[in-house]
Order: C-alpha cells, then structure tokens, then sequence
C-alpha cells in the first residue's frame, strides 16, 4: 500500500493557509481520507480553528511545535513533521492525503522534498500586490502558487490582474490560482489540483521538485568556459560549485 | 568524530523543538545554572546511566522498561518516544538495517536507549555515551533560553561550558552504577504534565 501524498502548504503569516486547508477539506473530505498536520509558532491555535470548522474528524488534525524555528521544521530538520505524519497514518489511516500547513514564515521558507511530495504556497491581495514581483522560491517555483483573498482586493488597493500576471511571468508555466473563501472556483479549482497530485502520487510518477532556497544562478561549467548556463536547481541536476 | 556528528544540534533529530524542561519551569536566565544542575543530577543521571548500558550491550528493552519506570510524565515519555523515532532514521541511514530488529520490538524507543545503541555502533565508549546524552540534555536546555528570556546567547554559551566538570562527574556515576540510577525530579513532571495542556507554549518539552 502506498503512504499518503504529502502535501506541503506554506506562505507567509496570514495569507489564509488555514482557512484555504478548511475549505479544500470540507470540498475532498467525502471521498478522500485526509490528515493534517499543523506548525504553529507559539500555539496550537491552528489545529484548533481546523478542528473546529469540523471539515475533519477532530483526531485527523494534529499540531507539532517548532520552538520559534518553522522554517528548520519544513526544511532542514523535518523529523518532527515526518513523525508526525506517519503516525496520523497509523494511528487514523489509512490516509490518502496529509496536508502539512507550515506556521507561515517569510517568502524564503519551503518545503524540503524529503517531507512534501508537492508543495502550495500562498499570498494574499492584502499583503501587497507587489509580493509576487518580489519573488522567491515558493512564489516562483511552488508546485502550485494561490493567491488568496482576492476579495479584499478592492479595500486595500490591490491589483488582482497586475499579482496575477507578475505571478505567471516567473512561473514559467506552473500554476497559479485566484482564490477566495467567497469565490467556490477557487477552492474548486486547487481541491482539482489536489486530485490531479494525489493521481499521479498513485501511479507512482510523482517526482517531489523542491523550489530550493536558491533564486537560479549562474556559473560557467568545466569544459565550457564560454557556455556558461543559468538554472535553478529544480530539476535535481547534482554538480560542484568549485569549479 | 561520529560523537560529534551525534551530538550535533545540526544532525536532523528535531532537538530544535525541545527546551528540556526550561520552557515548563518558567526560570529567569540567571537561574539557568542552578537549574541545569538540578535537572542533570537526576533525570539527567537517569538518561545518561541507561544511555551508557544500551552501549555497553544491555538488552535495549529491558532497559527501556527501566527507564519508563523512572519516567513518570507521559508527555516526557512520548516525546523521547519521538526523538528516539528521529534518532533511529539517522540510524538507518547511517549503519542500514542495524537497529531494524530493536525499532521493530520497541513500543516505546526512548531517545536515551537509541542514543545507547547508536554510540555503540559508532564505537563509542559507555562513557562518552553518557557524557554525550548530559551534554545532549544541557545544550537543548541552553539553546533554548535565550528564545525565551533576554539573555545574551553568548552568556548562555558560557554556562554550557562551565557545566563541562559537572557533566564529567556524572557520566562517570552514570558508568560506574552497579544498578540503573533512579533520581527523580517531581517538579519537572509536574510541570511537563501543565506544560502539555498549555495552548501557548513554543516548544515541546
């Protein structure tokens, strides 16, 4: 039998990580067994708004703590996320998706493929629609970027079409979903996503690609002094910087 | 160097979630000192004693037995369960297959016995197991402080080094026993138990 498909949900502080798990649950919950793991900085604050929308059986939804560190506990040190999902799946499973919602750092902070089979990150129009022209991994190479709240949009001046179009200019082709609590096609739309990921999760073709705490870089390769390439490193490709 | 790499904060076990009691305890960081001292005398005795045993070969559960009997605290013991759990997969890495029959047999896997075994593959002494696990035990505590009090973290550094003959001391009582240690600290419980049921805490333990 295979392990549940490890969804990754990362963003920043607010952009509505937990209120877009709810509604993504409460549209997969009636036929596909989901658990969730939550990070919280300094309270289990998120696990329990989760379990009180009651999209999920309360004991689905558990929280681990990151003492101050949420970015070590999706990147560099995942033990503590990893455990706790294997044990959501004994205990509860068998799961078909774990939805692991990171306690919301800055634009640097993804998720490390050894935990996360693909990866969400979320913006929202009220933090600025100048974010996804700032750019960083999760916004540029994300398996799926969301950007939330859209409703808000006219309230705090945000340009909906403007954080859309910078969006896809550095996705090269990934994609990109306008979402709001109040408009069901965006939670439609990435619950769809999901599926698609869970499917290829169970053909076994699902190949985790880490948008890399690198931005693309540029270094001339041996043997081809004058053929230097830039590129990112989501592709896997291994190679030595000294040279 | 393998008991370095061991007690490496860096090596990916999740220590960086834990404050070993200090958190719970709620101490100002001028009471860091008297509090490691504390803390290391008597759980700190009982983790290193039975640490050092699993290196020196002692059936790993029986003394996890041992040691669930001087654990009282349930949320202690299931998050040593977990970093034991984190601790294995370094493990299975590191020696593929070696610990396979003792992860399987383990309900509890405590990180003080995995720790034992794992010293023991990389040819540790029980000594140095021990004073690995004491020193384990105050540098989480250490790292911790200054995320919790306005303290300097180079003054905290400096009270992990000055606990360097306290930790030496112990990890030979820990070796030389003729019988597992059974130090208890029942505030630490106490406060363990509170601490678990706190909505507002950052770490762990």
């Amino acid at each position: 039998m295979t392990r549940p498909l490890r969804i990754g949900v990362a963003g920043p502080v607010g952009t509505g990580k937990s209120s877009l798990v709810a509604a993504v649950c409460g549209v997969l919950a009636a036929d596909v067994r989901i658990g969730v793991v939550t990070n919280d900085i300094y309270t289990d604050e998120d696990a329990r708004f989760l379990r009180s929308t009651g999209v999920l059986p309360a004991e689905r939804i558990v929280a681990v703590q990151t003492g101050c560190c949420p970015h070590t506990a999706i990147r560099d040190d995942v033990s503590e996320n990893l455990q706790a999902v294997e044990e959501l799946d004994l205990r509860e499973g068998p799961l078909d998706v774990v939805l692991v919602e990171s306690g919301g750092d800055n634009l640097t902070a993804t998720f490390s493929p050894a935990l996360a089979d693909v990866q969400i990150f979320v913006l929202d129009c009220a933090g600025g629609d100048d974010v996804p022209r700032k750019g960083g991994p999760g916004v540029a190479r994300a398996d799926l970027l969301v950007i939330n709240k859209t409703d808000l949009a006219p309230y705090v001046g945000a340009d909906v079409g403007l954080m859309l179009s910078d969006s896809t200019a550095v996705r090269d082709g990934r994609p990109v979903i306008a979402a709001s609590l109040r408009d069901p096609a965006g939670v439609d739309g990435i619950a769809a996503w999901v599926r698609a990921a869970l499917a290829e999760h169970r053909a076994g073709s699902l190949v985790a690609r880490d948008p890399g705490p690198m931005a693309p870089h540029h270094h001339p390769e041996a043997g081809h002094a004058h053929d230097g390439h830039t590129h990112s490193h989501e592709d896997g490709h291994v190679h030595d910087h000294a040279h | 160097m393998l008991d370095l790499l061991l007690a490496d904060a860096r090596t990916p076990t999740g220590g960086f979630a834990h404050s070993n009691g200090v958190e719970p305890a709620d101490i100002e960081p001028a009471e860091l000192e008297a509090f490691l001292r504390g803390r290391l005398s008597t759980t700190g005795l009982v983790d290193a004693a039975v640490a050092a045993a699993a290196a020196r070969g002692e059936e790993p559960l029986a003394l996890e037995a041992a040691w669930i009997a001087r654990t009282p605290s349930a949320p202690i013991r299931d998050a040593a369960r977990r970093q034991g759990r984190s601790l294995l997969r370094v493990a299975e890495r590191l020696w593929p297959g070696a610990l396979d029959s003792y992860s399987a047999a383990s309900a509890g896997t405590p990180r003080p016995v995995v720790l034992g075994l794992c010293g023991s593959l990389a040819g540790l002494s029980a000594r140095r197991v021990a004073q690995l696990c004491l020193y384990d035990d105050a540098a989480t505590c250490c790292a911790a402080m200054p995320k919790l009090g306005a303290v300097d973290a180079l003054d905290v550094t400096a009270v992990l080094a000055a606990s360097e003959g306290l930790i030496a001391g112990l990890a030979d009582r820990a070796v030389a026993a003729r019988e597992l240690p059974s130090a208890a600290a029942p505030l630490l419980d106490l406060r363990s138990v509170a601490h678990h049921e706190n909505h507002r805490r950052l770490f762990a333990t």
